[in-house]
């Protein structure tokens, strides 16, 4: 009995140690790891982040960070995977925005043929600020305000033109907001988005690779992946080519 | 910081003006080196340097031909950022003699430098002889023997060429008549050749069995794809001239007729060609070979040679000669244990200088030290076979040595920023930015929050707020306008206020009052519902409303015997005991709650 209660500590500690992270300890790490990096030691640094990242947890400077080993450690196009990855968690940050412009210049390929969509371009300026979670509970507020509103104007039998006047500002915001929220999710969460991480890779006409090479694309290139099977991806780039990707060549942002 | 404008302004003009780019070389060409007496050849003397605006060449002595200028071509070609400007001078020279003329070299004298062509040298045959026997053929018609007016003619400069080896294919049309359109042009069928063609197309007059033709050549450059006996198709080319068949008309009006003569279309073609293509030998080829043909030189530079550990080394590889040098293969270059390497940027420059086609590779790699130590980026190798030496060759950059010092804190590499097209780049950006140090919101990942049941419960309670407004809203205004609805609202409760009246009243031992409170609640409750006034309602009244409202039979027989025990208790002096008061209560009491569950209706 009492070595089968030993066995039981062990189990404890040993899981302890080796399990998710707790909330206590995820700053350290977090530190330990800017300690390494200062030291240029990327590896270490980035083994510490990568165990935060594991274990769940998620902010726009760990994924920053990340992208920074990856750029110091010779791997670019899981660089950019992670500067979009926190640029999506703070779209308005400066240093983000540089890493990703800075390590996209030694992308090996180019697409060409990109058109720019001005509607897609002028809602994605509209909804860049926000996440989704951030703007479905904008958009809930304003209509949970709006309903109120509505009904103590039904109930107190009347208002002026104040009154009116705000319920319709609200409906117009509440219209706007629900628009940015669905158009937000349609395209940020439906969606699924990726990025080319392997150096090189081949883009097939089919999923498999008996299938002919319909171009050759290099790390950090983004596409939109439309279907897929246990090995490939079917993936949409910016200039709308197709075409049947490795998964083990891409990474999902 | 004055001193330091003053240099930076020195040093853009001297390098705008070119003076940091003093390679300038002139060379002298001439085309055909053997001529007729009657014939013509090209001289062309070429000016090449990384700057514009050179001085024209000091030309030879040509006093032993009647040389005519026929103007100046200039070609301007950037390569990585590189001016580099080629201005070629050519003159027609007619020979006045027979005999073989050597051509001294020209010069142009730039910053008390002075620079010479090569020396070249004209063979001048009697009359006739330098026209080639294919040509003079072509100009006669063979079953007339009369000369012809307009013909085209096709040549190669060689007929036994190896795969991907440069063939010049001429195409000459003669016409010793006015045109009286543009000649449309059809080129030959080169399905079995990487074709280039060679500009610009040369205008002059040749001397053809003793008959003078204005002639315009045109120049590809072919290259064959695979070997055997292939054959270059027949060029053709239409074109209108003056109609003679009437020239010997007597008409006197007839020297009008040339304003207003549309003339004859006139078609002609040249002879298919054959070319003998020579696979390449088997013999002597390096392995990783990949048919690059021509004769071609690499060269490396390195930006810097110490640098520290993590920063780039940009070095430019230099492939550069003559050849299809579209098909020349990169240079194989792999990372190393020493060095992480990138692609920075390529550029290609083809050049077609006298005929010859060739050009210029760039290809610019990015070298980031991993280690501190001496190191060495190593040679590439480039290997081609040379058709004039008829052997492969396999030359190689020189291997640059790299002094690499450990890296200092903080200290960030400056990584090349290449130009890409369509990119605005800040030009401050000269590495990534640093970590940030505040970890910000570490959280675990957040679910979407559009689907949480907590979220659809969050925006339903307004929608069910709204809906309980609005049903109570319209209630209260009806209850406002409509008062037989207010009556039948209340009927319940007045009926409910007025039984508990009674029950107050039922200890004070005055049984005349709590009946008539009793038959109050009764009637109250009836006339209400029905929104008709109590008063005046006969006990038999209200039965006929209840009967008629669907009430059981036990029912109106308990309010048929209340209501006449109240009569009793009301109008006779006979004393009313206390259970019959408590039963009466209860029984009124009962009766209401079976009226509220029926619908009453006023009765006819």
């Amino acid at each position: 009995m009492s070595k089968l209660l030993k066995i039981l500590v062990v189990l404890t500690i040993v899981t302890a140690a080796c399990g998710p992270v707790s909330a206590a300890v995820k700053d350290s790490i977090f530190a330990a790891a800017n300690d390494s990096y200062q030291n240029k030691d990327y590896e270490a640094a980035l083994e510490s982040y990568l165990k935060l990242s594991e274990n769940g947890y998620e902010s726009a400077p760990l994924f920053y960070n990340m992208g920074n080993c990856f750029f110091k450690t010779g791997r670019p196009g899981y660089a950019i995977l992670y500067y979009l990855k926190a640029q999506t968690l703070d779209p308005f940050d400066e240093d983000i925005a540089n890493n990703l412009t800075f390590a996209r210049q030694f992308m090996p390929t180019r697409l060409e043929g990109v058109q720019i969509n001005p509607v897609s371009t002028f809602m994605g300026t509209l909804t860049e600020p926000f996440s989704l979670n951030n703007l479905a509970w904008i958009s809930s507020g304003l209509f949970i305000l709006f309903l109120i509103c509505l009904s103590w104007k039904i109930y107190s039998g009347g208002g002026g033109l104040a009154i009116k006047v705000i319920l319709y500002s609200l409906l117009v915001l509440v219209i706007i907001s629900s628009g940015l929220t669905t158009y937000e999710y349609r395209t940020d969460y439906k969606v699924k988005k990726g990025v080319i991480v392997a150096d090189e890779t081949r883009i097939y006409s089919g999923p498999g690779e008996d299938n002919d090479v319909e171009f050759v694309g290099g790390f950090g290139l983004e596409f939109e992946v439309e279907s897929e099977t246990p090995d490939y991806y079917l993936v949409l780039f910016e200039n709308k080519r197709k075409g049947w990707i490795l998964k083990s060549d891409v990474e999902l942002i | 910081m004055i001193r330091k404008l003053i240099f930076i302004f020195i040093f853009s003009f001297v390098w705008s003006s070119g003076w940091c780019q003093d390679n300038v070389t002139i060379e002298m060409y001439i085309s055909p080196d053997t001529i007729g007496l009657d014939g013509q050849a090209m001289l062309s003397i070429v000016v090449k340097s990384g700057r514009q605006n050179l001085p024209a060449p000091q030309m030879p002595n040509l006093s032993m031909f009647d040389a005519v200028s026929s103007g100046t071509s200039t070609n301007i070609s950037i390569v990585n950022g590189a001016v580099e400007s080629s201005q070629a001078y050519n003159y027609i020279l007619y020979p006045k003699q027979q005999g073989t003329f050597n051509i001294k070299p020209a010069f142009i004298v730039l910053d008390r430098k002075r620079y010479e062509s090569n020396e070249v040298t004209l063979t001048v045959l009697k009359q006739g002889v330098g026209t080639p026997k294919g040509t003079q053929e072509a100009a006669q018609d063979s079953q007339t023997g009369e000369t012809r007016d307009v013909f085209l003619v096709a040549q190669l400069d060689k007929k036994r060429a190896f795969v991907n080896q440069q063939v010049t294919l001429t195409i000459k049309f003669y016409n010793a008549v006015r045109l009286l359109s543009q000649p449309d042009y059809t080129p030959p069928q080169t399905s079995d050749f990487w074709s280039e063609s060679i500009e610009p197309q040369r205008s002059y007059t040749e001397t053809i069995n003793g008959r003078r033709y204005n002639v315009i050549e045109l120049n590809t450059a072919l290259f064959p794809t695979r070997p055997g006996e292939l054959t270059i198709g027949s060029a053709m080319a239409s074109v209108q001239v003056p109609d003679n068949s009437a020239g010997r008309s007597r008409d006197p009006f007839r020297m009008f007729d040339s304003f207003f003569d549309r003339g004859v279309t006139r078609t002609v073609r040249t002879r298919p060609l054959t070319l003998d293509v020579q696979p390449l030998p088997a013999e002597g080829k390096p392995s990783g070979y990949s048919g690059t043909v021509g004769d071609f030189a690499i060269s490396s530079t390195a930006d810097k040679t110490t640098v520290e550990v993590n920063q780039p080394i940009t070095v430019t590889y230099k492939i550069n000669g003559t050849g299809n040098i579209k098909t020349v293969a990169e240079p194989k270059i792999e990372e190393t244990n020493d060095f992480r390497v990138y692609r920075a940027s390529s550029d290609e420059k083809v050049s077609k200088l006298q005929g010859i086609v060739g050009g210029t590779k760039i290809y610019e790699e990015t070298y980031i030290p991993k280690r501190a130590g001496n190191l060495v980026i190593p040679a590439v190798e480039l290997s081609f076979f040379d058709p004039r030496a008829k052997k492969y060759k396999t030359i190689s950059s020189k291997p640059i040595n790299i002094t690499a010092t450990a890296a200092s804190l903080n200290q960030y590499a400056e990584l090349p920023i290449p130009n890409v097209a369509g990119r605005v780049i800040d030009p401050n950006a000269k590495d990534i930015r640093y970590i940030k140090t505040d970890s910000g919101r570490l959280e675990k990942e957040k679910p979407l929050i559009l689907l949480t049941p907590l979220y659809l419960t969050l925006n339903g309670l307004p929608v069910l707020l709204l809906a309980f407004v609005w049903v109570a809203s319209r209630r209260r205004e009806r209850l406002a306008s409509d008062i037989g609805y207010a009556r039948s609202r209340a009927a319940k409760r007045m009926a409910r206020k007025r039984l508990g009246k009674a029950r107050k009243i039922a200890g004070s031992a005055n049984a005349a009052e709590f009946f008539a409170e009793i038959r109050m609640a009764l009637f109250s409750y009836v006339a209400d519902k029905l929104n008709i006034s109590p008063h005046g309602m006969t006990g038999d009244q209200l039965l006929a409303i209840v009967t008629g409202g669907g009430a059981d039979e036990d029912t109106v027989k308990d309010l048929k015997n209340l209501l006449r025990k109240a009569d009793f208790a009301q109008y006779s002096s006979a004393k009313v005991s206390a259970e019959d008061i408590k039963d009466s209560l209860d029984k009124a009491e009962n009766i209401m709650v079976k009226l509220e569950g029926i619908r009453l209706e006023q009765a006819a």
